[in-house]
């Protein structure tokens, strides 16, 4: 009974990685030519290329690559949300006046980029912490 | 859970690449199934069992603190 958890294949990461760097690119170049800080469009592109890299099947494809994927994008979606709701409320809504204005928030490509950043990076931590005693 | 993988493994001279590649996983996995960092579905408990020539039940046994 084969399992296939994740649609894409393992090339899709190297795709992930060059849009990443794309967007990164042309943020910089946005910031360098503009001077304008694009977030949101910087968070397109690092929320689609995240997409690619982490829904892609890793070298080998087991059991335990895929919980450690699930544990990680778990964790990550709880604390993704601590940080837009800590921001949101801070940096958005501080003066918020329930009569006149409407609630502020990031926008949904902010919050999957920050989210698949988190998950990324947490997957990684713990495939390394269980290689950490490769000694046979 | 604790396993004694370990021990069959150099019985029948296997090592963990070995036995990762005949299961059809990462050595990694192999590697967190002996430290008991990761407890393996039921069909991989098998197919290790079944490469090691052993019974799944003499490979891994319950503990205390499984029943919790």
């Amino acid at each position: 009974m084969k399992q296939n958890s994740f649609p894409y294949a393992y090339w899709v990461k190297i795709l992930g990685v060059l849009i990443i760097l794309a967007c990164i690119v042309i943020f910089s170049m946005k910031y360098y030519y503009k001077g304008i800080f694009d977030f949101n469009e910087l968070a397109v592109g690092l929320s689609w290329g995240f997409v690619f890299f982490f829904f892609s099947k890793e070298k080998t494809d087991d059991e335990m690559m895929r919980g450690l994927k699930f544990r990680s994008l778990s964790n990550a979606i709880i604390i993704a949300f601590s940080i837009t709701q800590l921001y949101n409320y801070f940096f958005l809504n501080l003066s918020f006046n329930r009569e006149h204005d409407d609630i502020l928030s990031i926008s949904a490509y902010q919050f999957l980029a920050l989210t698949l950043i988190i998950a990324t990076v947490n997957f990684y931590y713990l495939k390394h912490r269980l290689s950490i005693n490769e000694v046979e | 859970m604790k396993n004694l993988i370990k021990v069959e493994r150099a019985r029948c001279n296997v090592t963990q690449a070995e036995l990762a590649e005949k299961v059809k996983v990462a050595r990694q996995t192999i590697i967190a199934i002996e430290a008991g960092k990761f407890i393996p579905s039921t069909v991989l408990a098998f197919k290790i069992a079944n490469v090691l020539n052993c019974k799944a039940d003499e490979i891994f046994m319950l503990e205390e603190k499984d029943w919790k």
